[in-house]
């Protein structure tokens, strides 16, 4: 369900900073925000093959279309029950519900079998069941989170999911850039951040936004990377993503590690079917490394659904 | 969570052989480890290699079989990896009676293709392997499906 935010006044701060962003068109923001998500899923290949899949779900009366930018994935058209999360081929674990866009992150890293991957923030596992599915079960993937609470859901994702090479750790995400280092094909760092580009699953993070907030999720989010880069091996991806509009927690971060590791490159990625816009190159007096506009950006209004920004890195050597 | 040994492995390769006809055991690629409560989880050896230099972590692998007392149970994803090799007690469903298996309630055996001999069989529709469950006298199939993983009834 979709909050209706269109009569809701936006607090000063948010005003704020959507005024201060030079692209952003606010009322188009504000209106794709207050829509409900296109409600989208992938079909698990780690148990069946995607064909079948597709049959059993139609037999149960589910209808979709393809999603364009990722793979295994489709957009729902009417199920069984109204609500996706309630049948049966759910509790089944043949599909897993995950909004349209953020599914680019793991397209991004497009994790092979056989690798030695580590998703930093897991919980609830949403990416780590795609990146299991893109290896085929094949390599090791490493399911971190910091939480103890969201670890269970993670665990219990990967288990429905049929989900064999992997691991579950519960650290802090920093421990891994020193005590891994070199060590992973691929790595995600999907960190937390303030939510802004997905307003319209839950209203409380424009609610609770403040500037102070961003600015220190600014600064986790930088040691977070950091540990994560530090953690792929020479020649490996690592893949930041934020579902926040703020430039502080994109474009500032992938600017700041850019200038702290020098064999970091950005890599531009384009997948069909989806709008992105420019990173900005400077923001509040701030200039960014021009190579941050190689990442990908979108806002809600761009695709209709989520604002998610997303930094392909690789690390030279 | 422990490796387990091969004498332990064995006699739960042989329970399997018993109920379900499974040849081959768990499967030679996977190592096999023992956490709480009974519960046996499959991964390779690769991924148990890297847990290990990792130190702590939280879980591994999959969880695949319960064994208890009487014999083992599969859970729903274990049945799932050994589909292939599961000969013996697989009783077919329709998809109203997976549904009521789904929501962690006994199905009658009456009407169900496939035959069942002795306790233990593994509910399946269509090629989704479900788990396995335990015959009661009457003539009833009762589920081991975790509570989180039940699908909820309509009140
Ligand atoms: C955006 S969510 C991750 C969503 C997840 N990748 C998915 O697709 O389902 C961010 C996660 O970061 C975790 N987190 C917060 N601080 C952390 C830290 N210092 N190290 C590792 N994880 C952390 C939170 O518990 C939260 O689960």
């Amino acid at each position: 369900m979709g909050v209706d935010v269109v009569n809701l006044r936006l607090s000063e701060e948010l005003s704020e900073l959507l005024a201060s962003i030079p692209d952003m068109e606010v009322d188009e923001f504000i209106e794709a925000s207050s829509r409900p998500l296109p409600e989208t899923f992938r079909v698990n290949t780690l148990k069946s093959s995607e064909d079948r899949c597709l049959g059993l779900l139609m037999e149960m009366g589910w209808r979709f279309e393809r999603l364009l930018w990722a793979r295994h994935a489709y957009r729902l058209i009417t199920c069984e029950e109204g609500d996706p999360g309630g049948t049966l081929a759910h509790s089944l674990g043949l599909v897993y519900l995950q909004g349209p866009l953020s599914m680019v992150p793991v397209e991004a890293l497009d994790p092979r079998p056989g690798e030695r991957v580590l998703d930093l923030c897991a919980a609830p596992g949403s990416k780590s069941t795609q990146i299991a599915q893109l290896m085929e079960n094949k390599g090791v993937l490493v399911a971190n989170d910091a939480s103890s609470e969201r670890i269970k859901p993670l665990i219990a994702n990967l288990q429905k999911w049929g989900v064999y090479n992997c691991v579950v750790t519960l650290k802090d995400g920093r421990f891994f850039g020193k005590r891994t280092r070199n060590f992973f094909d691929r790595v995600l760092c999907d960190v937390p951040c303030s939510s802004l580009g997905v307003v319209m699953k839950d209203w409380s993070s424009a609610k609770t936004y403040s500037h102070r907030r961003s600015e220190r999720l600014a600064r986790l989010q930088l040691s977070l990377l950091l540990a994560s880069f530090d953690a792929s091996s020479p020649g490996g991806f690592t893949v930041y993503s934020t579902c926040t509009i703020h430039p502080l927690e994109n474009e500032l971060v992938v600017s700041e590690l850019l200038s702290r590791r020098p064999e970091a490159e950005v890599i531009e990625f384009r997948l069909e079917g989806l709008r992105g816009r420019r990173p900005l190159e400077e923001w509040g007096r701030r200039a960014f490394d021009p190579r941050v506009s190689r990442c990908f950006k979108c806002y809600p209004q761009d695709n209709g659904a989520e604002g998610f920004f997303v930094a392909l890195l690789r690390k030279v050597g | 969570m422990e490796l387990m040994d091969r004498s332990h492995r064995k006699r739960v390769e042989e329970a399997l052989r018993e109920e379900f006809g499974v040849e081959g055991g768990l499967g030679e690629e996977f190592v096999a480890l023992y956490s709480s409560e009974g519960k046996v989880r499959v991964t390779t050896p690769e991924v148990f290699e890297v847990a290990r230099e990792i130190g702590r972590f939280e879980s591994v692998g999959l969880y695949v079989l319960k064994t208890t007392k009487f014999g083992v149970y599969l859970s729903l994803e274990g049945s799932q990896l050994l589909r292939d090799r599961i000969r013996r007690n697989v009783v077919e469903v329709d998809r109203e009676r997976l549904e009521v298996w789904m929501r962690g309630e006994p199905i009658p055996l009456e009407g169900v293709k496939g035959s069942v001999e002795g306790e233990y069989a593994v509910v399946r529709w269509r090629d989704v392997y479900a788990g396995s469950g335990k015959v009661s006298k009457d003539g009833k199939l009762h589920p081991q499906i975790p509570k989180s993983r039940r699908l909820l009834g309509v009140e």
